[in-house]
């Protein structure tokens, strides 16, 4: 049994979610018990990833690996394996969604169910060692999003926004998936056989100005996932517009598992791309902080200022991922975790104020901290933690991006460092508009969390502590991952950059 | 020395501890005020005798610096930092009486709150800056300095919009967050670039000393500008000093605690702490010098012509505060931490004072508006001592510290900084008796009910006045027979290297009457003026009167400059560069992309949703049925 958990874990992982999925949609059973059932189903997916996590060994190779080969003649495989760096996010996909049941209200099955097939898209993303499985993937990833987009939003143009979000992401994804059977050709003209697999791919010679079109299209498609400036038309709506589980979902895991895809794909495949078009993409990356987060300061909807400021976040995480160096990179996969918790925490608690009092609307709202203290309480650990204030773990993640930053030239160094001023601004603002003040005839009866409630939110605001005051075992986890990463396919390229 | 990690983490635990213990009174187990102001005074009183007994420790071997590391907080690459304490003569008198002052403000507090229903909330936010200013005295290095340093501009937003039903209040605290952002700006900037310049070979403070000679001397300047930058942030001077009058909205021991005795000293001492790299340009130390010269004499102009008692307390704390840049400065480092200490001291107890006043008087903070409230002797005297010594007359505890920062500055030579620094002297004992007289001097006979100030809260005045005459003898200058402890004490962790003229004993007689007589001065004017005062307010109106009763406008010119043009481009960038420009490019593409292909748009994209849906259905089907005739070949 033991030894058969292991070596099947990941596929169970995915599959798992997926198959309750499934059945709860089309077994005859009442919402109720769909509901319970896609809670167990998480659950267990939870306590799988936390025995996963802390049976991980602390090298930089990729372990629990799976393969299973689908189309042998084309070599399409089913790959999975675990590194430090996708360890932490596949963390963050199991924790998530058994909290989502007892804060969210919905007592549709089908609700529940779109949830799961999202988890085990989301799993198979982030575990996926073969390219084509990884597109397979990254497109299934989609369809439970626009259905509850369309099915389960609230507003009038939901359609709009859904499709909005469909084409911009289908329209990057259509470039990497030709940039995907290109390389796959590359593969079978210089070895004679057809591979997919990321482990072969990076064997390939690929001439420059090819290699330059190719990266240029996986590009495309993460920059529109993150969203990085100027490819983020699709996200203020579907963000804003999206139901409660599915803005969620977005912020704190779709947009990282971009992230994450630029570091397991992109970098191993054209590293010398990677190194040549850094302060391209550093410099995108301050610009969307910046942007987003000047953006975010006059919002009224308090759901598209979180969305913006999830936005400016990943901007510098992007600016991170690029700055070529080990303490950068991992501060960037820390702030992945960091903003994957207070982004979904207050994405959540942002629910539950549209859910009992019908707005989102900041100047409608004030005073919910006087009859909700620990509703507040929660809130502003999340956004102390958004902000980087020392001691909670956005801290950790940020210092170490801005001290890459500044390792790779004082310019940049320096434009980091407005993120402690942009996210204060916004953040604040908000906090003391939509929080604080004094209640009005709509805000006087809103209620604190309930004891369900608190529960569920109470881990991820220790872990927020934790991981900012002892960060040790986290790094540790992430760190031999990157280093090994820089060292293969970040440091041989530094001199060819020419400076 | 391992009870400095304990002196530090108490009042973080009593902190935590009496939040737990409040929210579970909000939700109905209810806690009677006895155990809550229990548990709000034990770790402060726990980390006083801590600091008293670690002060004495190195009382005794002064020279010695030693290091006491808890834990490895951050390690990837060669990126290092330790979560440990770094104890040497600087950083052990700042903790004596940073937990001194705290420990009494704390007690006072108890009867100043009582019966308010933040009680609680009152004294965790309290714990919590004392450890968190424990943490950036005690720090080892520069980013744990700065964990300490962003904790208590936390726990001072908290505290500022404590009362947070009251706009006003939530916007002077976010004023204050945002405005030390700003500062932190400058710190982060300043502290990583030293990083990545010498931080490999060792980020404490100690490693730090000993490689600054690695550093080229552009890159100190840059350095040590940003850190200013900083500085003047959390230590009010121009141009980010706006927040500090507004900061007077908490409750007034937060005042004493924070906004004058403590927080914002703090870019004093890291100036200090950094005094190895600032001593090697002293042109950045020049600059410094100014700025606290300039910010000086604005503070004590602004102050004479306010009424609100605690806004006059504010702008003179500001001013202090630039006498303590001027001497770290022109590099006299321990002359700017011994005016730290000696201020601490009386600027606590003027607060401390204020508050009894206020409470006497039911809530009246203008002061033209107060009773004679000579007859309260138990905050008279106190007041009196305390308003004596930050006019700097001797034997007081201002007179010693201020007349050494005036005698460094002449014997420097700059005696532009000289002269500014000595009219704000004058103004300083001017403003500070029209409001010692308006408060306690100009009614024949009091009108309302005075309430008498609990002993909780006037012991502690009592206390204090002991500390603002005493105090300065700490700093005895040897013309009087003294040996000035504090600097020799400083001196083993400061480093000097700015040259004084020495100035001959007779010409030094001269300046110290110099300094006393202009505030002698001062004090005449304002008894004049105001010691038999009975009007509402002050009569006399000019456009130079107006100017300064609005602080030269500059909130105005911030709100015009900074914060209109945010808003706007926010604004522009919502609604015009996302909604229009880049949205019509979108979709000006796909038009063009449309036409391109203007068969495959007349059937298909006939805009109907659920078509969609069936043609991306038919994709993966026939995705699908690809996929299976691959497997069967």
């Amino acid at each position: 049994m033991y030894e058969f958990l292991n070596s099947y874990i990941l596929s169970f992982l995915i599959f798992f979610p997926f198959i309750t999925g499934v059945l709860i949609l089309i077994l005859p059973i009442s919402h109720k018990i769909g509901s319970f059932f896609a809670f167990l189903s998480s659950t267990i997916v939870l306590i799988l990833g936390i025995y996963l996590f802390f049976d991980f060994q602390e090298i930089s190779a990729t372990q629990y690996r799976e393969i299973f080969p689908v189309v042998p003649s084309y070599g399409i495989n089913y790959m999975v394996g675990v590194d430090g760096v996708n360890l932490i996010i596949l963390m963050i996909i199991a924790t998530a969604f058994p909290a989502l049941h007892l804060i969210l209200k919905s007592q549709q099955k089908g609700y529940w169910a779109n949830m799961l097939l999202m988890q085990s898209a989301f799993m198979a993303v982030i575990l996926a060692e073969d390219l084509i499985f990884f597109y397979a993937a990254w497109e299934a990833m989609l369809l439970p999003v626009f259905l509850m987009i369309g099915v389960y939003g609230k507003s009038k143009d939901k359609p709009k926004a859904a499709m909005n979000m469909m084409y911009y992401t289908i329209f990057g994804s259509m470039f990497m998936f030709i940039a995907i059977v290109y390389i796959g050709e590359l593969h079978f003209e210089q070895f004679g056989h057809y591979s997919f697999k990321i482990t072969d791919l990076q064997n390939i010679v690929i001439d420059p100005n090819e290699a330059f079109w190719l990266f240029s299209a996986f590009m495309l498609a993460f920059a529109i996932k993150t969203p990085l400036f100027p490819f983020h038309m699709w996200m203020p709506e579907a963000y804003t517009k999206a139901p409660a589980g599915v803005t969620f979902a977005l912020s704190a895991i779709a947009s990282k598992v971009a992230v994450y895809a630029i570091l397991r794909f992109v970098l191993p495949l054209f590293p010398e791309q990677f190194v040549l078009h850094s302060e391209f993409f550093v410099t995108l990356g301050l610009i969307s902080m910046i942007y987003f987060g000047v953006a975010a300061v006059a919002q009224k909807d308090f759901k598209t200022i979180l969305a913006y400021s999830s936005a400016s976040h990943l901007g510098l995480i992007i600016a991170g991922v690029f700055a070529l160096n080990i303490q950068s990179m991992v501060g960037s996969i820390y702030q992945v975790i960091a903003h994957a918790m207070t982004s979904g925490i207050m994405f959540l608690l942002v629910a539950k104020i549209a859910r009992d009092l019908q707005t989102r609307d900041i100047r409608a709202l004030g005073g919910l901290a006087v009859n909700a203290p620990i509703f507040a309480l929660f809130f502003a650990i999340a956004m102390v933690s958004s902000v980087g204030l020392p001691g909670t773990n956005g801290f950790i993640g940020e210092i170490l991006m801005i001290l890459g930053l500044f390792e790779l030239g004082v310019v940049y160094g320096f434009l980091g460092t407005f993120s402690i001023i942009i996210g204060a601004v916004y953040m604040f603002i908000i906090y003391r508009k939509a929080i604080l003040q004094n209640t009005n005839s709509l805000t006087e009866k809103f209620t604190d969390l309930n004891k369900k409630e608190i529960l569920a939110f109470l881990p991820p605001i220790i872990m927020i502590f934790v991981m900012g005051l002892y960060p040790k075992p986290f790094l540790k986890k992430i760190e031999p991952t990157i280093k090994m990463q820089y060292e293969r396919f970040i440091a041989p390229n530094l001199e060819k950059r020419g400076k | 020395m391992g009870f400095v990690s304990l002196l530090v983490f108490l009042p973080f635990i009593g902190g935590t501890l009496i939040g737990v213990a409040y929210l579970a009174h909000l939700k109905g187990f209810k806690i009677s005020q006895k155990i809550f102001s229990l548990l709000a005074i034990w770790a402060p009183l726990a980390s006083a005798y801590l600091g008293a007994k670690l002060f004495l420790a190195v009382y005794n071997d002064p020279a010695s610096a030693i290091t006491v590391k808890v834990f490895q907080w951050i390690e990837v690459g060669d990126f290092t930092i330790n979560l440990s304490f770094y104890v040497d003569s600087l950083s052990a008198l700042m903790t004596l009486f940073v937990t001194f002052i705290a420990a009494l403000i704390h007690i006072y507090s108890i009867g100043y709150m009582n019966k308010d229903e933040g009680f609680a909330k009152f004294f965790a936010y309290m714990n919590l800056f004392l450890g968190s200013m424990l943490m950036l005295v005690l720090a080892d290095n520069p980013i744990l300095m700065f964990m300490g340093w962003e904790g208590v501009g936390a726990c001072s937003y908290l505290l500022i919009a404590f009362y947070y039903k009251d706009k006003a209040n939530v916007k002077a605290g976010n004023k204050a967050f945002i405005i030390n952002r700003i500062g932190d700006f400058g710190f982060v900037v300043g502290m990583l670039t030293l990083y990545v310049v010498v931080g490999k070979y060792g980020f404490d403070f100690a490693s730090l000393k000993a490689n600054a000679f690695l550093i080229p001397e552009y890159t100190i300047w840059f350095i040590t500008l940003f850190l200013f930058v900083g500085a003047a942030g959390k230590s009010a001077q121009i141009p980010l000093y706006t927040w500090l009058p507004d900061a007077m909205a908490g409750p007034t021991p937060v005042s004493a605690l924070i906004h004058a005795a403590t927080m914002v000293t703090a870019g004093v001492y890291m100036v200090a702490r950094f005094s190895f790299l600032y001593a090697e340009v002293p042109a950045v130390g020049e600059l410094i010098a100014y700025v606290g010269a300039f910010t000086a004499l604005v503070a004590a102009i602004i102050a004479t012509k306010q009424t609100d008692i605690k806004k006059i307390l504010a702008y003179s704390t500001m001013s202090q505060l630039g006498y303590m840049f001027i001497a770290v400065g022109i590099g006299a480092y321990s002359t700017g931490i011994f005016h730290v200490f000696t201020h601490a001291f009386f600027k606590a107890l003027l607060f401390l004072g204020a508050g009894a006043v206020i409470y006497a008087l039911h809530h009246e903070q203008n002061i033209f508006k107060m009773n004679n409230l000579k007859s309260l002797k138990i905050v008279y005297f106190p007041m009196l001592i305390a308003t004596l010594a930050i006019a700097g007359i001797p034997p007081f505890a201002g007179f010693f510290s201020k007349d050494e920062i005036l005698l460094n500055t002449f014997a420097s030579g700059h005696f532009l900084i000289y002269a500014m620094a000595l009219i704000t002297a004058g103004l300083t004992s001017y403003y500070m008796f029209r409001l010692f007289f308006l408060t306690f001097h100009n009614r024949e006979k009091s009108h309302a009910h005075i309430e008498q100030p609990p002993l909780i809260m006037t012991s502690i005045l009592v206390i204090l006045s002991v500390g603002s005459v005493f105090a300065g003898f700490a700093g005895l200058p040897e013309i009087f027979g003294g040996s000035n402890f504090i600097k020799s004490f400083l001196s083993h962790s400061l480093v000097y290297k700015a040259e004084f003229a020495h100035v001959s004993h007779s010409l030094e007689y001269i300046l110290m009457a110099l300094a006393i007589g202009i505030s002698l001065a001062g004090i005449f004017v304002a008894y004049k003026r105001f010691f038999r005062y009975k009007e509402q307010s002050e009569l006399k109106e000019n456009a130079l009167v107006v100017a300064i009763k609005n602080k030269f406008f500059v909130d105005e010119m911030y709100e015009r400059a900074f914060v209109v043009p945010l808003v706007n481009t926010s604004r522009f960038i919502y609604g015009y560069l996302d909604r229009v420009i880049i949205y019509k490019i979108v979709q000006n593409s796909a038009v063009a992309l449309n036409r391109v292909s203007h068969f495959y748009g007349r059937v298909f994209q006939n805009g109907d949703v659920k078509w969609y849906l069936v043609y991306m259905l038919g994709a993966i089907a026939a995705i699908a049925i690809y996929l299976e005739g691959l497997i069967n070949v």
